[in-house]
């Protein structure tokens, strides 16, 4: 096999240092996001808008920085949450807020701009409030369109494959 | 025509490229080195290595972790891992410019006892390469005098080693090196 | 010396590396911009009834008290356009400490001001957008209510930031019927 006759040829260090040069690309890209994550106490604090639902505010393809930290979530607010045992994360703003005071916990009721009623329709059968713990964070900043290309590959997953498909032929041909 | 005994076969860069040009001469005075008797010493590579993977292996096992089970869960983890990453990164950069510097090549002559290292650099926008090779006695080892020598730096325009299209004069390059390497040698032996 | 392709490259990382450094500036230039809003809410009644509301998601809603304002606002938001502004969020909260809960805040009414135009608010005796209900069925030992106008502005890039109004205090009766 070709990587064989490679290791004989150029020796197994140099083939490890290639290994790691690519390897420590990848896990600096996933150790910069781990590290953003901590910091920001948000599981996920880069995400696309997938709904309209923030119109004219956020529309689909904007980016969202969050920041979720762990102070008391603030009525007004923009959040970005996900109900247990629903995979999707939704963004909107908060109504409502009852916090009580020998626990500290929050109730909070959220609904989207563009939408009329509240998320309550959104939430688990029978959940009236979302706590604390279910919000991912708040949105502090946001970069719009930037989104778009995931949007795209989530759309049309052809995309997704033919870019993957060029990276991989854009790295063989690269001369380290 | 075959080339018998030698390793290498045509080697071309791109002229234009300092980058390129850097490591053809620096591959080729490696090949010239190891062909003198100097076996390689790994240790600058080995313990970037080691660095390297201790941090990939990190995050890996963070990665399957906190792929398996909640955000909140895994957190103590992550916390670990993001700093034994960001320690054993930056040990491993100032390895790189504190102690292994410019070097590229340390090899031990077992029978003359001594150690040779090169080390190379290039300024941006100037095609000159750089050559410093200094010896050092092997440890431990007292037989002939040892001593460490002052570096030699050999200072070359790179249009002397490369023809036109790109390819690499080996022959050329290996006698202005040896030229130097035995300048370097007869120094020791004073 | 070089080939197309490093020129290419070169452009490109050059560009980027503009474009990020435009974002953190504009990010952080716009909440310095001034702006110097006029502000002003008048409550005229707060009508408390229960009995009366149903909330589809809410099965206590039959029986909850629900609060009814009816108040003036009088602002002009237009200084707040900026280039960066592409809207501004007005929202109206009442505030309340309740027995149990430290804070109660609850969104009442909400605007979106598009343009420098629509910013000038005049708005005479406008009803609560969303029903204003205690987080317990009454509103019982409820005190310390205050409305307060918010506005927050959404830029077209950058970061949010929130500005705050005045404040007004209030009360919120029991109703006619006494219920427990």
């Amino acid at each position: 096999m070709e990587l064989l006759s490679n290791a004989k040829k150029y020796g197994v260090r140099s083939l490890l240092l290639q290994g790691l040069t690519f390897l420590s690309v990848l896990t600096s890209a996933f150790m910069i996001w781990k590290g953003l994550s901590l910091f920001t106490n948000s599981e996920s604090p880069v995400v696309v808008v997938l709904s309209g639902s923030m119109k004219p505010a956020y529309d689909r393809g904007d980016i969202l920085f969050l920041h979720n930290g762990y102070s008391p979530i603030a009525v007004g607010e923009v959040v970005v949450y996900k109900i247990n045992d629903k995979p999707i994360p939704i963004v909107h703003r908060v109504m409502k807020v009852h916090t009580e005071n020998e626990t500290g916990k929050q109730y909070l009721l959220t609904k989207g701009d563009n939408n009329n009623a509240d998320d309550r329709g959104l939430y688990n059968p029978g959940q009236m409030w979302i706590q604390r713990d279910e919000i991912i964070g708040r949105v502090k900043g946001f970069v719009p369109y930037a989104g778009m290309g995931t949007i795209w590959m989530n759309d049309y997953p052809q995309l997704k494959m033919v870019l993957l498909g060029t990276l991989c032929v854009l790295s063989l041909f690269s001369n380290d | 025509m075959v080339s018998t005994g030698s390793t290498q076969s045509k080697v071309v860069v791109n002229t234009s490229s300092i980058s390129e040009l850097k490591s053809a001469c620096d591959s080729g005075l490696k090949d010239f080195l190891k062909a003198r008797g100097y076996e390689e010493m790994h240790t600058h590579t080995d313990v970037k290595l080691i660095l390297g993977y201790i941090g990939v292996v990190f995050c890996a096992i963070d990665f399957a972790y906190s792929w398996k089970y909640p955000f909140s869960q895994t957190k103590w983890f992550s916390y670990i891992s993001v700093a034994i990453y960001a320690l054993t990164s930056v040990l491993a950069l100032v390895y790189s410019y504190a102690v292994q510097r410019d070097t590229f090549f340390v090899g031990y002559n077992k029978a003359k006892g001594h150690v040779i290292s090169a080390g190379s650099r290039t300024k941006t926008n100037e095609p000159t390469y750089r050559l410093t090779l200094t010896t050092r006695p092997i440890r431990g080892r007292q037989d002939p005098p040892v001593f460490y020598s002052k570096p030699l730096e050999l200072k070359h325009p790179f249009t002397a080693w490369f023809y036109d299209d790109g390819e690499f004069a080996s022959e050329k390059f290996s006698a202005d090196v040896e030229a130097a390497v035995e300048a370097l040698l007869a120094k020791k032996s004073e | 010396m070089y080939n197309i392709l490093q020129r290419l490259g070169g452009i490109t990382s050059f560009a980027m590396s503009t474009l990020m450094a435009l974002i953190v500036v504009i990010s952080l230039t716009t909440p310095l911009l001034p702006s110097n809003p006029t502000h002003e809410v008048t409550l005229h009644s707060v009508q408390t009834t229960t009995g009366r509301m149903v909330d589809p998601f809410d099965r206590t809603s039959r029986s909850a008290e629900y609060a009814r304002l009816t108040f003036d606002v009088d602002a002009d938001l237009s200084s707040m356009f900026n280039w960066n502004t592409k809207l501004l969020f007005a929202f109206i909260t009442a505030d309340f400490v309740s027995p149990g809960f430290d804070t109660n805040r609850v969104v009442i009414w909400d605007r979106i001001i598009r343009s420098k135009r629509q910013a000038k608010l005049r708005l005479r005796k406008h009803h609560n957008k969303y029903l204003l209900r205690n987080y317990a069925m009454s509103f019982r030992g409820v005190e310390a209510a205050n409305l307060t106008l918010h506005i927050n502005p959404v830029p077209y890039l950058g970061i949010m930031y929130d500005k705050s109004m005045v404040s007004i205090p209030f009360s919120i009766p029991r109703p006619e019927k006494a219920s427990k």
